[in-house]
């Protein structure tokens, strides 16, 4: 049997990946990617919690982390596709039509 | 098979969320019908909408249902009156400013719906899955609103910074709801406020978790340094959707910041330097960034970051003493201020695309003498002179934190709101001097009435403060 610790472990280092790839990353889709990774970190953290305390409730919470992520990834894909249309980039540090 | 035992439901509680939501979802179909060019009527049905929500709001019975997730009492009721009075409002503004920039549709109104369903939900969320609920709802309609301007590259660039930095946040979110139920094993609130651990790896687990959380609202209600998104979406987003956003996920993102404080109870000490830290930050950083702009749209933008660090200030107050009494009624003067500034600013613009400028104003007093006494009103509201709403926000704020024994707090607030006051005063200035070539601006029913009600309510609430709580007693 593996500790909760053990979960807990993985997910934070998969959720500080997600935070760098955030960071880092260039691309609007590695973005998204790295979002994903976060929520999905934090997704795993629920689960493991929720077997350490023998508690159903946090995994509906993931089951709605799931469908909220699905949406957000839904909207920011139509709006990378309407921009990616006229800059032929999907690279975030182009999108400077704002600056003050 | 084992039964399921389903929680009962008191719709009474959640009366508003369902007239706001259920419209929405009826509004889908109806828009169907209504032909492009007369958007105006779906609309008015939204304006219905949200008038009855409000009017539902007395009616609403006080309690906790659905698993303890959902709860309604007197304090909701403001907070979820002025969400929904902000939504009428932006909703009157909407329908005339984007019809006259040609980019009025249908899915607008209903996505402000949604957005306010959002808000609903996070001001009455009583468990840590309601309050991520209800901020996604009301982000993810927020990030279409704001990219809806199109073929306006602006805007949709906004709206994709938007939602980048917002998913960012919520990740922080939802790590931190993660982290808190691995240290008490549930998600109500009232029962975390029982479990806090008192030792051990659980205690810096749980306030881990409180600190990510933050974090995640940190982002929505733009407090420095998770606020750069700001002036960029403020700008490129159409500016009744500006307007719509800078006062809507302000309010809510606050209630759950307040919700979570009230959570900590005494413990809240814990966290209490960490809030000092960030309300001085985001009132100095808000109001001397703003000093630089010439933009009004970024001009505000950094003058409601300077104002978040207020309420910040607020809530740091009301873990002590007096009370919920002065954020609410910080976030109550904001909302009428900023909806009235940011109505005028849409009436100037018109038909035209272009991001108005400080030099917009020059001379405004010889075109518009209305427009520039309800600019002028807004703008003083917002730097604090007695005898509009602002000030006495400020001054309730200040006092509970003085009351709270933070004397340096409010020395500091003080200064911050002097140098506030600097670019306040200054495009107040610039709107009596000088003439101007620029055509009269025109507002038509609409939006003439939504500007008449917030700068009345700006003098009125000024005057009779207690207006807003005699609206909390309708409600026992």
């Amino acid at each position: 049997m593996v500790s909760t610790l053990m979960y807990v472990a993985l997910s934070a280092f998969l959720f500080v990946i997600g935070v760098l790839g955030v960071t880092l990353r260039k691309s609007a889709l590695m973005v998204f990617m790295s979002v994903e990774l976060m929520l999905n970190a934090a997704n795993l953290a629920l689960v493991a919690f929720a077997n350490q305390w023998k508690s159903v409730d946090a995994q509906i919470m993931v089951f709605f982390v799931i469908t909220i992520a699905a949406a957000e990834v839904a909207v920011g894909l139509a709006l990378l596709v309407m921009i990616f249309r006229r800059k032929k980039t999907t690279d975030i540090d182009l999108m400077n039509t704002l600056r003050g | 098979m084992a039964q399921i035992a389903l929680p009962g439901i008191d719709y009474m509680v959640i009366l508003q969320i369902i007239i706001v939501f259920g419209s929405a979802t009826v509004l889908l179909l109806i828009d169907l019908l209504i032909p492009a060019n007369q958007k105006r009527i779906t609309a008015l049905l939204a304006l219905v909408a949200t008038i009855a929500a409000l009017i539902a709001g007395p009616y609403s019975h006080a309690g906790i249902t659905m698993a303890n997730t959902v709860a309604f009492g007197s304090s909701t009721l403001i907070v979820n009156s002025i969400i929904l009075f902000a939504t009428a409002i932006s909703i009157l503004f909407a329908s005339d400013a984007m019809h006259k920039q040609g980019i009025e549709r249908g899915e607008t109104y209903i996505l402000m719906l949604l957005a306010t369903g959002g808000m609903l939900l996070l001001a009455q969320g009583s468990s840590l899955i309601t309050l991520f609920l209800g901020l996604e709802l009301l982000s993810i309609a927020l990030y279409v609103l704001t990219a809806i301007a199109y073929p306006r590259l602006a805007s949709e660039e906004a709206g994709l910074k938007y939602l980048i930095i917002g998913a960012f946040g919520a990740g922080f979110l939802v790590f931190g709801i993660a982290l808190t139920f691995g240290a008490t094993g549930t998600l109500v609130l009232s029962e975390i406020a029982a479990r806090i651990p008192t030792t051990g790896i659980e205690r810096g687990m749980f306030f881990t978790g409180i600190g990510l959380m933050l974090v995640g609202f940190g982002y929505k209600v733009s407090l420095v340094p998770f606020h750069m998104w700001t002036p960029d979406v403020y700008q490129g987003a159409p500016t009744p959707v500006t307007s719509f956003m800078s006062v809507g996920s302000k309010v809510a993102g606050f209630i759950a910041i307040i919700a979570l404080v009230q959570m900590l109870g005494p413990e809240a000490q814990v966290i209490s330097p960490v809030l000092m830290g960030l309300a001085v930050l985001t009132m100095l950083v808000g109001s001397i960034v703003a000093i630089n702009q010439t933009s009004l749209k970024r001009m505000l933008a950094y003058s409601s970051i300077s104002h978040a660090g207020f309420v910040l200030l607020g809530v740091l107050g009301s873990t002590q003493a007096s009370g919920l009494r002065a954020p609410i009624f910080y976030l109550a003067a904001y909302t009428l201020t900023n909806l009235a500034a940011f109505g005028v600013i849409m009436t100037l613009e018109g038909s035209n695309e272009r991001d108005l400028t400080l030099a917009d104003l020059r001379g405004l007093w010889s075109r518009n003498p209305w427009l520039t006494a309800i600019m002028a009103l807004a703008l003083l509201s917002l730097a604090g002179v007695p005898p509009t709403v602002g000030f006495l926000g400020k001054f309730l704020v200040i006092s509970a934190v003085w009351q709270s024994g933070y004397a340096w707090l409010a020395v500091v607030a003080a200064f911050a709101s002097a140098f506030a006051a600097f670019f306040y005063i200054r495009a107040l200035l610039s709107m009596f001097s000088g003439t101007s070539e620029a055509p009269r601006a025109t507002a038509n029913a609409r939006s003439t009435l939504a500007l008449l009600i917030v700068a009345v309510g700006i003098i009125a609430v000024g005057l009779m403060p207690w207006s807003i709580s005699a609206l909390a007693l309708a409600g026992n």
